[in-house]
């Protein structure tokens, strides 16, 4: 007899392993995406006198 | 110990004056000159080349050949680094020569072209000598069967051009972080201040630069900074000046080869004051920002923007500030404020001032001229009440006026502020951490100082929102001006 505590920390694991996928994906992808970003941004220095 | 007034002029009355452009590591000559006048008496200082098509291709050619087989660009980076610092240090041993040069041709006192031109430019060599040999490339994850490089290469080429209120800073800002990355420069200074440039360039041999990488021709805008914008050769131009000379370098380069322009221009800056400022603190830096550099600053916080609450208490600050400054000879060390840069363009000034009486604004204080200085000298003029869409609350004035304009609450200044063409840069003056921060967040404008203005090290990036300007000088940014982004994938 099968045990659903196997199974679910089975698929638990296999979900966590996609999102990490996903995540690193997505990392790299902002990365990459950094000098993109730079045409679309404007740069704001605030010098606060203390 | 620091010369007397006296000591300066003695100085200025036997300093070398240069008279030759640099080009490719020589002098050279020009068919057509004029005579440099300086603002201080009028006088004429010296006779300069005045530059034409053939001496700007000169001098870009001699530019182009140091980068495509000098050895500048392809240098070990440590040793750019290097000749960086060797022309830093050469700048601060020559820097009350250099000081005294900025003084006669554009009428700074000599004691901030001492204290302030002169260091912030040692301070950018020294800075950006530092980034030649730390500029590093990416190698982003691509998978297993690739190799990818992300690196950055010099741009080639930079044309630099700069005006004359800061005509050492503002060089400095643009053709220290070209030289860093590996470019070559061709630099046309203001036609009111080319002395201090022509000697840079002397310096910059005499520490080791190769020659054609650093060079220079003196001439005026319409002829020699056009011919630079259009040239073919040039790969990119640095410009700092006005709007409209900017809008016409955009227009070159689309007539010639979509060279990369960056622009750092005019600016209508708000100052906004709110009830639980430090009013002292506030009122002498108001004041301060009007007169210093005879209030030709493209920062110049030109529109104080002041809660009604404080509005006359702190305008009577400001002008007993005003009142006491001491209006003279650039070359006395306690002189606070000189000349304007020209005749003319005191008159220019002037004319802002009579357009806003003639549309209403009351004019508080000063706008006069100083009786018996020689000069083109001008006291500050101090515009209460000034309606908004008038000129002087739109228009850059590059002189020593104050518009200031009444509010009565937060939202309002916000909105007042934001009312401009320009986002070169604010201030905001209130002891509310938040509404500081909120306050800021809300500004367009590239810079934002808090309880203080003009403050800012070689760290923090400098430019503007809207017509004041695309890019950024100083810090790590403004290498990205200077590098093209390549990226070589390696099949593997």
């Amino acid at each position: 007899m099968r045990r659903p505590l196997i199974a679910i920390p089975a698929r638990i694991s296999a979900t966590a392993s996609a999102l990490r996928h996903h995540a690193d994906m997505t990392t790299r992808a902002l990365a990459q995406a950094v000098h993109a970003l730079e045409k679309y941004t404007e740069l704001k220095t605030t010098w606060v006198a203390l | 110990m620091n010369p007397t007034a006296q000591e300066w002029a003695l100085r200025a009355a036997g300093v070398r004056l240069p008279s030759a452009m640099l080009i490719g590591g020589r002098p050279h000559d020009a068919a057509a000159h004029w005579a440099l006048t300086s603002p201080r008496d009028g006088a004429e200082l010296v006779v300069l080349p005045d530059a034409d098509e053939a001496d700007v291709d000169l001098a870009v050619r001699r530019a182009r050949q140091a980068f495509d087989s000098g050895p500048w660009p392809t240098l070990a980076p440590k040793e750019r680094k290097r000749v960086l610092h060797a022309l830093a240090d050469a700048v601060e041993a020559h820097r009350e020569e250099l000081a005294l040069l900025v003084s006669l041709e554009m009428g700074k006192p000599v004691g901030d072209a001492l204290l302030i031109e002169l260091r912030t430019t040692v301070d950018t060599y020294r800075w950006y000598a530092e980034w030649a040999d730390k500029l590093t490339g990416e190698t982003p994850e691509v998978g297993p069967d690739a190799l990818a490089l992300v690196t950055r290469e010099p741009v080639g080429v930079v044309g630099v051009v700069v005006p004359w209120n800061f005509p050492m800073t503002l060089a400095a800002w643009k053709i220290a972080p070209a030289l860093a990355v590996g470019c070559t420069v061709v630099v046309k200074p203001s036609e009111q201040s080319p002395l201090s440039a022509l000697r840079l360039a002397e310096l910059a041999t005499e520490a080791g630069l190769p020659d054609g990488v650093l060079n220079v021709v003196t001439g005026n805008g319409p002829r020699a900074g056009r011919a630079l914008g259009r040239h073919p050769g040039v790969d990119t131009i640095a410009f700092t000046g006005s709007t409209e000379v900017g809008a016409a370098f955009l227009g070159y380069a689309a007539e010639s080869n979509l060279k990369r322009v960056w622009l750092e221009l005019g600016g209508k800056s708000p100052n906004i004051v709110l009830p639980d400022a430090d009013l002292d603190l506030a009122a002498s830096t108001a004041a301060w920002g009007v007169y210093f550099n005879q209030g030709q600053m493209c920062t110049a916080p030109s529109r104080l923007i002041v809660h009604r609450d404080v509005h006359g208490e702190l305008l009577d600050r400001i002008t007993a500030r005003l009142a006491s400054i001491r209006i003279g000879d650039p070359l006395d060390p306690a002189t606070e404020m000189g000349p304007l840069v020209s005749a003319a363009h005191r008159e220019h000034v002037e004319s802002h001032i009579a357009l806003a009486q003639a549309q209403g604004a009351r004019l508080t204080f000063g706008g006069d001229r100083p009786d018996s200085l020689p000069g083109a000298y001008l006291r500050p003029a101090v515009f209460d009440d000034v309606e908004p869409g008038t000129a002087l609350s739109r228009e850059e004035v590059f002189g020593p006026v104050l518009a200031v304009h009444p509010i009565d609450n937060v939202e309002q200044a916000v909105a007042m502020a934001n009312d401009s063409e320009y986002g070169l840069a604010a201030g905001v003056w209130t002891r509310d951490l938040a509404t500081a921060h909120r306050v800021s967040r809300r500004l367009r404008a590239g810079t934002v100082w808090v309880n203080c203005y003009e403050e800012g090290g070689l760290s923090v990036p400098f430019g503007g929102y809207k017509r004041s300007g695309n890019g950024r000088d100083k810090s790590v940014h403004a290498l990205e001006k200077y590098t093209e982004l390549k990226t070589t994938w390696v099949q593997l």
